[in-house]
């Protein structure tokens, strides 16, 4: 309904939809990039291209995929842009650090600190697979990548995880 | 000895915090507006670009004939000319009056628009405090 509504060309859907889908939105791009104006400036241009290209979708029920393939594109292309970007984030210019912030648990906070560690793209699968629920079909869709790929980058970051967790002395695991 | 997916999974629900801490929908808005008005800025190029074009085009196809300028063939074939482009002109207008609306604004629609008639107004002085 909202999205019919917006391939109609009404701005008032497009409300509806970021109250829903912003928050994952955000926290995909907060996968890439860590500056706040940055942040914010990406999460915008996202839901332009949404406007923009929301006729192009074809299927309705794809749109959380169809959403997050844009955002996490932008954030890609946000990383390919120049070495300032990443220069900036290193001297942690306005540094996002909130989410480290809603988990209460000491061991939560460090495993999220070993998760920041990793290589972006298994940040983003082990993110979207255990934090945002999403199947690995849907992973496959946002990331442009094949299922057994997604469930490979899954399985190695679990496995690289679980490497950087022993070696903060951290109990073993089961996989 | 804790499972490492349950563990990740348990995190998740506190993940489902992170959320933006303030909302981009009039930013977003006013982002699509801006893109809306240059993509009618470059169509208003596009089409005046085009008439340019096929303007230039009939002159320079034409360019000899300016020498005959004055018979009574070439007038024929000039007026025919200026009434084609006259009415590709009209029919332009006529056809795009919505995307005219949106490139001028409201305001400037209802100045072009507004006419205050002196009749209307002679008569019924209430219609000037209007």
């Amino acid at each position: 309904m909202m999205i019919e509504g917006l391939q109609k060309g009404q701005p008032d859907f497009l409300q509806e939809l970021m109250k829903r889908y912003n928050p994952l939105v955000y926290r995909i791009l907060l996968r890439f990039c860590r500056l706040r104006q940055d942040l914010d400036d990406l999460v915008q241009e996202t839901w332009v291209k949404v406007f923009f290209k929301i006729d192009k979708l074809k299927k309705p029920e794809s749109f959380k995929s169809w959403l997050g393939n844009i955002a996490y594109h932008l954030g890609i292309d946000y990383l390919k842009q120049d070495k300032k970007n990443k220069a900036r984030q290193q001297n942690g210019e306005e540094f996002i650090a909130q989410e480290a912030q809603v988990f209460d648990k000491d061991l939560h906070k460090m495993t999220y600190e070993e998760i920041l560690k990793l290589d972006n793209r298994y940040q983003v699968a082990l993110t979207l697979f255990f934090f945002e629920g999403l199947s690995y079909e849907e992973i496959s869709e946002i990331t442009d990548t094949k299922l057994n790929t997604t469930k490979s980058l899954i399985k190695r970051g679990k496995e690289m995880l679980k490497e950087r967790l022993e070696k903060r002395g951290i109990a073993l695991w089961n996989i | 000895m804790e499972h490492l997916d349950s563990l990740l999974k348990e995190m998740g629900t506190s993940y489902q915090k992170v959320t933006p801490d303030r909302n981009f929908y009039y930013d977003v808005l006013k982002k699509v507006e801006a893109k809306q008005a240059q993509k009618n800025n470059n169509r208003i190029f596009g089409i005046i670009g085009s008439i340019l074009i096929i303007l230039g085009g009939i002159i320079f196809s034409n360019i000899g004939k300016f020498v005959q300028m004055g018979s009574y063939f070439s007038l024929y074939v000039y007026l025919f000319y200026g009434f084609a482009l006259m009415a590709f002109i009209f029919m332009g207008l006529i056809t795009t009056q919505n995307f005219i609306h949106n490139i001028l604004g409201q305001k400037l629609m209802r100045q072009i628009n507004s006419h205050s008639c002196f009749f209307t107004t002679h008569e019924n002085p209430e219609l000037k405090k209007v």
